[in-house]
């Protein structure tokens, strides 16, 4: 089943070309890549998925909604942007709280919380105000945040970037589990070697373009490659219009 | 929804130590008030340690210390001239010199020299105290030297310093009659009952403002306005908690603050309105000013929204508090000189389109009977918050409220 289907995407900032017409297309359960170097037109894209940014051309579908069926769309979707933070003066249970308060029509409120503590893994810590938080145990939280109401599409936004190993492998191993359970995961990355452990499918995003797509295994056969790393230096060759 | 938006900002906004800083201001202003309060009563009381060296010793000079020592400290009196000498440099008080030739000089040239010495306990205001009861002892010791001079020419009249009668029949300003008051006190009263509502005023702008300016410079910093927006919630209503949330903060503070101004103010002012006991103001009247209020809350806050879509980050928002807090101070200062009728007609557009004056002025209006211009600014206020929230909630559904460059690099395109 098709969950996400995005054709012909274009964005414009003013004279800035962030998006100049991408298309493609994601399935119920699995973990898709929008994976490019910085620059490339990730986070725009990933905003204009989660509602938060106007398109400027093409179209953008959600399990059937038009991205410009906003509250529809924001029922079933979990958005984590890149970097984010938290409220620093809230105890990171009160975070949760006030982000489970929104899903009006989650049945059990409790139950949600419960999931979302036990998705943050950070037990008592979670009645510390969240600005005694490590960076590792902010970016939990925020996961377990976007998780815990178990949203049908989740947008994460480079999720892992900026983390150690153990703490960004924790992440990982979160969304892996969470995607067996059936949720959809958009996530970006700038970090082609993660990628490999991560993701199922991966569009390849290079200055507003996709330049390739398909599944992991797949594009490895096609360039012959060891990882996605090598495959995007192949597709995008040696110039690089920067 | 929006009680869930309203909860998190004065959860967020209303922290512990912002709490504790501000309750300690409250208090360290009434306990100043209080000092004051105490210091001025001091004065009317208190006696003082006063030794007069009598080296005329004439009927004249016998007079003076008699008169004199009726401020003087019975305890202290009761010591011996050592002792007395000995506690005075350490409690502070006057030694007062009569030099030989008192009386004569006073019945030939009509002047008898006095000598003081002062001695002060410190520089603080307690301590100056004692020298005020000593002054007011040396001026009720003149007059009475003068009545005992008129009476041996043979002018016996008690009223002789005091030869006229004055009744202060009434005060009329603008049309209005006050009975029986001096001017003087009628303008204690007023500032009493009308520069307490301008500072309240003032502190509530300067600190809900600043709240919601900084919540949004939170916000974005966090990238907490993006998830914010996903969440589904109306924007409006991520706008109306915003305004609510902060102004409820505001409130709470201005109260805390408020209770400790009010001692403050109880120190300088206690005593007025007891003297000069009218009812101005009906139940109707404070509830208008407390309409008028409640308006221009509204109206900060929705301007420091506003200003808040502009911040980048927390850092920012700082910055942009800044304009916010003159606006509350121009007119609080034009208001407390001055009356807005006597204002120029420059500074009275100036003044009317600062939504902070109308319930800086509200008393006053109310007290003169203006209520169109108490109308106007009420309904100045109400156009004014309801459009900039339309304003905000437009701004809010557009991209810049994600893509806001913040309002340095708006200025730098606009005018670089
Ligand atoms: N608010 C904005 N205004 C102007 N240009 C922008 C804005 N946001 C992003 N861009 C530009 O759009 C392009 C894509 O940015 P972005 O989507 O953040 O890339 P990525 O997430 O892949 O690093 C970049 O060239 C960036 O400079
Ligand atoms: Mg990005």
């Amino acid at each position: 089943m098709v969950v996400v289907k995005v054709e012909n995407l274009q964005k414009n900032f003013g004279k800035v070309k962030a998006l100049r017409g991408i298309s493609f297309e994601c399935f119920e359960g699995e973990i898709f890549g929008l994976i490019g170097p910085n620059g490339a037109g990730k986070s725009t894209c990933l905003r204009i998925l989660s509602t938060i940014l106007s398109k400027s051309e093409g179209e953008v579908k959600i399990f059937d909604y038009d991205v410009s069926e906003k509250m529809k769309i924001k029922r079933i979707i979990s958005y984590l942007p890149e970097d984010a933070g938290a409220y620093k003066n809230l105890k990171g249970i009160d975070y949760l709280k006030f982000f489970v308060n929104f899903f009006t029509d989650v049945q059990d409120k409790d139950k949600t919380l419960e999931y979302g503590i036990e998705l943050s893994s950070l037990g008592e810590r979670l009645n510390d105000k969240i600005e005694t938080y490590s960076k590792g145990m902010v970016r939990r939280l925020l996961i377990a945040r976007s998780l815990m109401i178990n949203p049908k599409l989740a947008i994460l936004d480079e999720p892992t970037s900026g983390l150690d190993v153990i703490n960004a492998t924790q992440i990982r191993d979160i969304i892996k589990n969470k995607a067996k359970e059936g949720t959809t995961f958009i996530v970006s990355s700038h970090n082609m070697l993660e990628v490999d452990y991560l993701c199922d499918r991966i569009s390849l995003i290079n200055n507003g373009l996709i330049v390739e797509s398909g599944d992991i295994r797949g594009l490895k056969e096609k360039y012959r490659a060891q990882n996605i790393e090598e495959i995007f230096v192949k597709v995008v060759g040696v110039k690089n219009d920067f | 929804m929006i009680f869930n938006i309203i909860k998190k900002e004065v959860r967020e906004l209303l922290t512990r130590s912002t709490i504790i800083s501000l309750v300690f201001v409250s208090f360290m202003l009434g306990y100043i008030g209080n000092f004051v309060s105490k210091a001025e009563e001091g004065v009317s009381k208190k006696s003082a340690n006063i030794i007069v060296e009598d080296k005329d010793s004439t009927d004249l000079s016998h007079l003076f210390s008699s008169l004199l020592l009726k401020f003087s400290d019975k305890d202290f009196a009761n010591n011996s001239f050592n002792e007395r000498v000995e506690k005075l440099k350490k409690d502070g008080g006057a030694i007062v010199t009569l030099e030989k030739g008192f009386q004569d000089s006073i019945l030939k040239e009509g002047k008898g020299e006095v000598k003081i010495e002062w001695v002060l306990k410190g520089t603080g205001l307690y301590d100056f105290i004692s020298s005020d009861v000593i002054k007011n002892g040396l001026n009720y010791t003149k007059n009475e030297l003068i009545k005992y001079l008129l009476l041996r020419k043979g002018i016996k009249n008690e009223n002789i310093l005091e030869p006229l009668k004055i009744k202060n029949e009434n005060v009329e300003v603008k049309g209005k009659v006050f009975k029986s008051v001096d001017p003087k006190l009628l303008y204690s009263f007023l500032g009493k009952q009308t520069n307490f509502v301008p500072v309240i005023i003032m502190m509530l702008i300067i600190m809900s403002g600043g709240m919601i300016i900084s919540s949004m410079g939170m916000e974005k910093e966090n990238k907490t306005l993006e998830t914010l927006l996903t969440m589904p919630v109306e924007r409006r209503d991520i706008v109306l908690g915003k305004i609510i949330g902060g102004g409820l903060v505001g409130i709470i503070m201005a109260s805390i603050y408020m209770i400790g101004f009010y001692n403050y103010m109880k120190g300088f002012t206690g005593n007025i309105s007891s003297s000069f006991d009218i009812k101005v103001f009906s139940i109707l009247d404070y509830t208008l000013v407390g309409v008028s209020i409640f308006l221009s809350l509204l109206s900060g806050l929705s301007l420091c929204l506003l200003l808040g879509i502009f911040a980048k980050n927390y850092r920012s928002a700082q910055t942009l508090t800044m304009p916010v807090s003159i606006l509350a101070i121009i007119p609080f200062f034009l208001t407390m000189f001055k009356d807005f009728n006597s204002l120029s007609l420059p500074f009275k557009i100036v003044v009317f389109l600062i939504p902070f004056s109308h319930p800086m002025m509200a008393m006053k209006l109310i007290f003169f009977e203006q209520y169109r211009m108490l109308f106007y600014g009420i309904g100045y206020n109400l156009l004014f918050f309801v459009i900039l929230s339309i304003i905000i909630v437009k701004i809010f559904n557009t991209d810049y409220i994600i893509t806001g460059k913040g309002f340095e690099k708006l200025f730098k395109r606009r005018f670089f």
